[in-house]
């Protein structure tokens, strides 16, 4: 990108670097340039709009959330995995809680469960075991996510190490078999070829 | 923006962690926590990664502090590391969510409502500068240091900290009015 010739000054006063002498220089320019008068505005405007944003705020306890990662002596989990485990947390808490207001439409009232009498011919326990049975589910989840995320698989970054040592305890082909199968291959490459011609294949 | 520290309290402090003495290391987190941490959102468009990004420079900046070198200032050195950390959040990145979005809530007045769509469409447009000319920008406005010392933190001459800042203003200036016109 070219640069205007009046960059330096322009950028120097909106950043406040500049000598009395070149503020001085500056300003006769602007009084006799309309052009110039449009660009500096313009600089100006861009300027004030990336100032408006202000400072962000670190969230709150972040001093103690680092000095506690300091101590432990490790960063916390990748972003991705702790915004899929908190999403997966809320979508369980969410779910049990759809269930609990199911439950509480189905037994007619909105003064929650009755979780320990045995009211309705039992219908009460069949409640209690499906909310226990929805939060095991969400536990399970998440425990499954932690281990699949948190641990390494014993061959994982061995592929290559396997796959050859695999190769090698393999029977080799010999020569005279290697031919057979190209000899074999060709065959049947001429039998498709004609088949696709005459459309009356016989398997 | 902009903050002024004693440097060599700073050393003072750094010697006193290599020693062992770790609480000594929660003064510099207190004192270039926000710094920080605008960089981060400024330059990543989104708090919880720019928290991710903060928390994580200054847990690698406390494991590599035997490798400060006492001749520069502690932030250039700790603002690298969060410049890489902010890479490697980018590239765990899945969805982007544009900064500002939720900042007016639907019974705010208009004003409220414009000033927070003015400063998303910045956000966003900080976001569509090359990365150099963003964190020239970022520097610039939101830790209000000089041309020198930005020039020193990025390891550039000052001559390039200028040109790529006066390019990112324009830049700036050409995506924001064209924002302006499709309004």
């Amino acid at each position: 990108m070219n640069q205007h010739p009046h960059d330096e000054l322009l950028h120097g006063a909106l950043d406040g670097t500049l000598t009395e002498a070149q503020a001085g220089r500056l300003r006769e320019q602007l009084a006799a340039d309309a052009a110039l008068r449009e660009r500096a505005a313009g600089l100006q405007r861009v300027k004030d709009m990336v100032d408006g944003l202000g400072p962000a705020e670190p969230p709150g306890g972040f001093v103690d959330r680092v000095m506690g990662a300091v101590a432990r002596g490790a960063t916390e989990r990748p972003t991705w995995f702790r915004r899929w485990a908190g999403r997966l947390a809320v979508g369980q808490d969410q779910l049990f809680h759809r269930r609990v207001r199911h439950l509480e439409r189905d037994n007619g009232s909105g003064d929650g469960l009755r979780w320990t009498t045995g009211m309705a011919g039992g219908g009460a326990n069949v409640a209690k075991k499906t909310l226990w049975a929805v939060a095991g589910l969400a536990v399970a989840t998440i425990l499954v996510v932690v281990y699949y995320n948190g641990t390494r698989s014993v061959d994982q970054g061995a592929e290559g190490t396997i796959g050859a040592a695999d190769r090698y305890r393999g029977a080799q082909p010999t020569s005279v078999a290697a031919k057979e199968g190209a000899r074999r291959s060709s065959s049947r490459a001429t039998r498709l070829t004609s088949c696709s011609r005459t459309r009356t294949c016989a398997r | 923006m902009s903050f002024t520290v004693d440097a060599n309290d700073d050393v003072v402090l750094v010697e006193r962690c290599l020693r062992g003495d770790m609480d000594a290391f929660r003064p510099l987190v207190e004192r270039y926590q926000r710094v920080l941490f605008s960089v981060a959102v400024r330059m990543l468009g989104d708090e919880d990664e720019a928290t991710d990004a903060a928390q994580n420079a200054f847990v690698r900046g406390y494991q590599k502090l035997g490798t400060y070198d006492r001749n520069h200032k502690f932030f250039s050195w700790l603002y690298r590391i969060l410049v890489n950390e902010c890479l490697n959040v980018r590239r765990a990145r899945r969805i982007q969510v544009p900064l500002g979005v939720s900042l007016a809530a639907p019974d705010d007045t208009h004003r409220v409502a414009e000033q927070a769509e003015i400063r998303a469409a910045v956000q966003s447009a900080l976001l569509r500068l090359p990365v150099a000319n963003r964190e020239v920008v970022v520097l610039r406005h939101f830790t209000g240091l000089s041309y020198h010392e930005i020039a020193e933190t990025l390891d550039v001459p000052e001559k390039t900290i200028k040109s790529r800042l006066y390019e990112a203003r324009q830049q700036l200036g050409d995506i924001l009015q064209c924002w302006r016109a499709e309004r």
